[in-house]
C-alpha cells in the first residue's frame, strides 16, 4: 500500500487563494461602509471567518487528507468536521486529468481528477513530481 | 514513439466564442451613456480594442493545443495560464469521430472528438478541430492501420431506414426554429405564409371530415418529410469500414461524419424493426456504445435496412464474439399465454369503444372529429395487438456468454445482444397471474450511459432463474 499526503505548499496556495478572496471582498464592503454604518458589521463577520479559515480550517483539511493506493482501488479520505472516503476502483478509472492555474505552476504544483464513467474525483493541488509518479502507480494498479 | 499533433487555426474561432459576450458591455454602456448624456463617445474604439484581446485569447489558446499519443495513452493538452492535461489509455476509449461541415472542407480541417464512458452525460470529452491528414493519423494510430474492408449501401436502404424511422413531432421540432429564424432573417411572417396556404391546399378537400382535420394532417405530413429530409441528408452516402478490431461508419452530404470505435467498446448490438419496417419486412442494426457523442441516445447505425437474414449474416461478420450460446427460454406455445400477450391491446379496445360513444353523446358537434380520432386510435391499437402477437411468437431470450433478448420496446420489435459483463442488472417481475401459470417478466439492462433494456414477457420463473444463477455462477 501507498500512503500520500499533501504537503505543504499546498496549504499555502489555498491560503493565498482565501486571502485574495477575502481582500477583494474586504474591499468591496469597506467601499460601502461609508455609505451604509451597518457594513462594518459584515467586515467583521467575514474577518472573523477568513481568520477561522486561514489558521484552523485549512491546516486541518490539508492535514486530513490522504490519498491511499492499495492492491484493487485507490482510497481518499478527507474532511475535517464531515468525514468523507472515496473508493474508486482501478479497472473503473477512465482517464487521469492533470489542472494548472499560474500561481500552482509557479508553486510546482497541479491538481489531479480521476475520472471514471458517471463520477469523479478532484484531488487538491500535489508536487508536480509527486503527480507524475502518482500516475505511473495509478497506470499500475497501484503497485510501485 | 510519441507524436505531437497541433490543433488547426479555425479552432481559434471556437476558442472566441465563450469570450464573445464581452463586446455586449461597451454597448450597453453606449444605449446608456445616449440616455443620460444623449452623445455616445468611444465605444468603437473600446469594441474594437476588446475583439483585438478576445481574438488574441482565442489563437493563443489555439497555439497552445496539443494532442499527444504515445504507446498506449492519448494526451490532449490545453490552455494557456490554466492548463489542462487529460491522459487516457487507448484500451479506454469508446469511440472517435470527427465531423466535417462545408467550411471545413474548404479549409482541410475536421472536428474531431475523442468519447470515453467518463465525463458528463450526452457531452463528448474532447472536441477540437484538427488537419485533415492528421486526423486520419491519428485514426490510423488508435486503430491501427491495415485495409479495412468497405460496405457500401445503396440509396434505397438509406431511404428506407429515413423513411421508418422519421417522425412528425421530430419534423416539426426541426422546422419550426427553422421558419422562425429564416421569417425573422428576411423581415417576413413566413409562418403566417405557410398557415395560409395550409388553410388554402386543406379547403381544396371536401371530405366527410370537418376542415381542421384537413389542417393537422398537412401539418403531420409536412412534418414527417422535414424528418424524412433529415434524416436522409444524415445517412446519406453511408459506408460502412469493417477492421480487424475496429469499425467506422462514415455517413452525410453536408456535414460529413466518420465515426470510428474499437469492437470491444461496443456495449451492445440490437437489430430492430419499427412498426412501418414491419409492414416491408426490414431491419435494421445499431450498436451502442458506451460515452458516445454529444446525441441523446448513445447508437450508431450499422446496417441502415435489410433482410432479416441480411442483417444476420452481416451480425456474424463483423461481432462473431457476439454469437449467443446458453439454453433458449421463450413463452409457452398455448392459447392461453397468446391472450394474455393480447390483455392490453383488448383492454385498450374495450376503453376505447366505450369512451368514444359517450364523447359522441357528450359533444355532438364534434362528432365527426371524434370519429377520425376514434378511426386513428383504432389503427394504432390493432398495430399495437400484431406487435404483441409479433412479441408472443418470437419473444425469447438466452442467457450465456452472450446475453440475448429478442421482445418489443414499444411499437417496435428488438433483438439484443449483449456481452454477459455488460448487463448492468436483470430484474425479474412477477405480477397477478405469475404466480398462478408459473411466469414471470425479465428485464435486461445494459450497463451503459443511457442504459439500453428491454423486457421479455411471460417466461418460465424457474427456467429463468436457473439460467440467470449458472450464468453468473451464483450458489444459492
Amino acid at each position: 500500500m501507498t500512503e500520500k499526503k499533501l504537503p505543504v505548499r499546498t496549504l499555502l496556495l489555498w491560503q493565498i487563494r482565501v486571502t485574495v478572496l477575502f481582500v477583494l471582498l474586504g474591499a468591496v464592503c469597506l467601499y460601502f461602509c461609508s455609505v451604509y454604518k451597518w457594513f462594518w458589521v459584515l467586515v467583521t463577520v467575514i474577518t472573523a471567518v477568513f481568520l477561522f479559515v486561514i489558521l484552523w480550517y485549512l491546516p486541518r483539511f490539508i492535514r486530513n487528507y490522504r490519498i491511499k493506493l492499495i492492491g484493487e482501488a485507490v482510497i481518499i479520505e478527507n474532511g475535517v468536521f464531515i468525514k468523507t472516503t472515496h473508493i474508486m476502483p482501478y479497472s473503473r478509472m477512465i482517464y487521469t486529468k492533470f489542472f494548472t492555474t499560474p500561481i500552482a505552476k509557479a508553486m510546482g504544483l497541479t491538481s489531479i481528477s480521476l475520472k471514471a464513467a458517471r463520477s469523479s474525483i478532484i484531488m487538491p493541488e500535489i508536487l508536480v513530481s509527486d503527480a507524475v509518479v502518482l500516475l505511473k502507480l495509478l497506470s499500475k494498479g497501484g503497485e510501485e | 514513439m510519441k507524436k505531437v499533433y497541433c490543433a488547426h487555426p479555425l479552432m481559434a474561432f471556437n476558442l472566441m466564442k465563450p469570450f464573445l459576450f464581452v463586446l455586449v458591455l461597451p454597448f450597453l454602456r453606449g444605449v446608456l451613456q445616449y440616455l443620460t448624456d444623449r452623445e455616445v463617445t468611444s465605444v468603437l474604439g473600446i469594441e474594437l480594442i476588446l475583439f483585438g484581446l478576445i481574438t488574441l485569447i482565442g489563437v493563443l489558446r489555439c497555439r497552445a493545443f496539443r494532442l499527444i499519443i504515445s504507446g498506449n495513452s492519448v494526451t490532449v493538452q490545453n490552455g494557456l495560464l490554466f492548463t489542462e492535461r487529460a491522459t487516457i489509455k487507448i484500451s479506454q476509449l469508446s469511440s472517435v469521430q470527427s465531423n466535417q461541415n462545408p467550411l471545413d472542407a474548404i479549409c482541410r480541417a475536421v472536428t474531431y472528438s475523442i468519447n470515453t464512458e467518463a465525463g458528463r452525460k450526452n457531452q463528448t470529452d474532447f472536441t477540437f478541430k484538427l488537419w485533415v491528414k492528421d486526423s486520419r493519423e491519428i485514426s490510423t494510430l488508435l486503430y491501427g492501420d491495415g485495409q479495412p474492408k468497405e460496405f457500401k449501401f445503396s440509396v434505397l436502404k438509406v431511404a428506407v431506414l429515413a423513411a421508418t424511422t422519421s417522425s412528425a413531432f421530430t419534423g416539426l421540432i426541426i422546422g419550426v426554429p427553422i421558419i422562425n429564424k429564416m421569417g425573422n432573417l428576411l423581415g417576413m411572417a413566413l409562418d403566417r405564409m405557410l398557415l395560409d396556404e395550409i388553410n388554402n391546399a386543406s379547403n381544396q378537400f371536401s371530405l366527410y371530415f370537418p376542415p381542421i382535420i384537413n389542417v393537422v394532417t398537412i401539418i403531420f405530413l409536412l412534418g414527417y418529410s422535414v424528418s424524412f429530409i433529415y434524416s436522409f441528408l444524415k445517412y446519406i452516402n453511408f459506408r460502412l469500414f469493417l477492421g480487424k478490431k475496429k469499425l467506422e461508419v462514415r455517413s452525410g452530404f453536408f456535414t460529413r461524419t466518420r465515426t470510428s470505435f474499437s469492437k470491444d467498446a461496443v456495449n451492445d448490438v440490437r437489430i430492430e424493426q419499427t412498426a412501418l419496417m414491419l409492414l416491408i419486412k426490414r431491419y435494421a442494426m445499431k450498436v451502442s456504445i458506451g460515452g458516445y457523442g454529444d446525441s441523446k441516445s448513445e447508437s450508431e447505425v450499422i446496417v441502415p435496412s435489410g433482410r432479416h437474414g441480411e442483417i444476420k449474416r452481416g451480425f456474424a461478420m463483423y461481432f462473431p464474439f457476439l454469437e449467443p450460446d446458453g439454453r433458449l427460454i421463450h413463452a409457452a406455445r398455448s392459447r392461453i399465454t397468446k391472450n394474455r400477450f393480447l390483455f392490453w391491446p383488448a383492454l385498450w379496445l374495450i376503453v376505447l369503444l366505450i369512451i368514444s360513444p359517450v364523447l359522441v353523446y357528450l359533444f355532438t358537434d364534434f362528432g365527426r372529429v371524434i370519429l377520425f380520432v376514434t378511426l386513428i386510435a383504432l389503427a394504432l391499437i390493432f398495430c399495437y395487438a400484431y406487435i404483441c402477437l409479433v412479441e408472443y411468437k418470437f419473444g425469447k431470450i438466452r442467457l450465456g456468454d452472450t446475453v440475448f433478448a429478442h421482445s418489443k420496446k414499444m411499437m417496435r420489435t428488438c433483438e439484443l445482444y449483449c456481452p454477459k459483463e455488460n448487463v448492468g442488472e436483470i430484474k425479474i417481475t412477477r405480477i397477478f397471474k405469475d404466480f398462478k401459470y408459473n411466469t414471470c417478466r425479465v428485464k435486461i439492462t445494459v450497463r451503459s450511459e443511457s442504459a439500453d433494456s428491454i423486457r421479455v414477457r411471460m417466461l418460465n420463473y424457474a427456467d429463468v432463474k436457473s439460467e440467470i444463477y449458472k450464468c453468473y455462477r451464483i450458489h444459492e
